[in-house]
């Protein structure tokens, strides 16, 4: 198996056992669009305006952020940056983890919309 | 083979390694020892190519250049560290096969389950990382640093939390490593029998 794809395997393992960067930003996606529905009367401004866009754009930072804070904190940084793969090969690695994460959570809302 | 001239490494104002030479041959075990703060641990994290050195004449894995080279590098080495990190969330079978998988190496599977087996974890090889004791974090350190066949081994003070049992068993697998040509280098607070050589780190240096 490629090395990205290692990485993005375990990036989701560790996401659906711990939960804490889905909730966390399944609560900041659902504050900013209940602020947005709430803030225009007109909720096709809601629908069309790219408002649930930018919250996508936003929650997806968070899980970044979420994910690279974590990996710092617990040291698990050094891990991956012993492995013999590229800087490059590890960002993706990560970026791809936590934009699978993020369709989950975006196809989870749509759903419920 | 570990091969260090004129290594030089510091944290802003602050001189940690100063003009450092260490030659570590295949085949050898060197404990470094020295008092708190010496740069035992920097000088381990530079080799592993964690930390970038500040300037150096020669610095070589295997004849491998630690900046030009850095992947080849981290390939051949193994690093325990003080504090062996993991992914609480994952079994330890599962954080030594994601670091096998990660080192490609063929049969991770199998792999994975006979290194528990050595260092004593396969009872609780099913067991979440999180719910681990030091001793038993430091077994599974072990495990994570010999299983991808390095040829250079980087141990920081790697008996810390460990039992006698813990102990003899990375002693004899240590001597088993040193058999098969690997270049072992130890930092510890004394000097093992089984050590060829010890230096001292004081001020930056070889004393």
């Amino acid at each position: 198996m490629n090395p990205i794809q290692i990485l993005i395997k375990k990036e989701l393992k560790v996401e659906f056992r711990s939960l804490q960067g889905l909730v966390a930003s399944a609560m900041l996606s659902f504050m900013i669009l209940m602020t947005m529905r709430f803030s225009l009367t007109d909720l096709v401004l809601v629908e069309n305006s790219g408002v649930l866009w930018a919250s996508i754009l936003l929650t997806g930072l968070s899980f970044v952020t979420h994910i690279s804070t974590r990996d710092s904190e617990r040291g698990t940084s050094d891990l991956l940056k012993l492995m013999p793969i590229s800087r490059y090969q590890l960002f993706l690695g990560r970026m791809f983890g936590s934009m699978f994460l993020l369709w989950i959570l975006i196809l989870e809302t749509m759903k419920n919309m | 083979m570990i091969r260090l001239n004129s290594f030089f490494k510091s944290f802003g104002y602050k001189k940690v390694l100063r003009s450092l030479d260490i030659l570590v041959e295949s085949g050898e075990i060197v404990t470094l020892i020295g008092n708190n703060g010496t740069g035992k641990t920097t000088l381990l994290r530079c080799i592993s190519t964690l930390d970038s050195p500040d300037d150096y004449d020669v610095a070589e894995i295997d004849d491998y250049d630690l900046r030009s080279y850095s992947e080849e590098v981290r390939s051949r080495i193994g690093y325990l560290p003080h504090n062996p990190p993991f992914y609480p969330e994952l079994t330890g079978f599962e954080n030594l096969l994601f670091w096998l998988q990660m080192n490609s190496v063929s049969d991770a599977d199998s792999k994975a389950r006979r290194m528990l087996a050595k260092v004593g974890l396969i009872s609780v090889s099913d067991d979440f990382s999180g719910n681990y004791s030091s001793g038993m974090v430091q077994r599974l350190g072990f495990a994570i640093a010999i299983s991808h066949n390095p040829t250079t081994l980087l141990l920081d003070e790697p008996f810390t939390g460990l039992d006698s049992e813990g102990i003899e068993i990375m002693e004899k697998l240590l001597k088993k490593i040193k058999d098969d040509g690997c270049s072992v280098l130890l930092v510890s607070h004394d000097s093992p029998s089984y050590s060829d050589r010890t230096l001292k780190l004081d001020r930056g240096g070889i004393s």
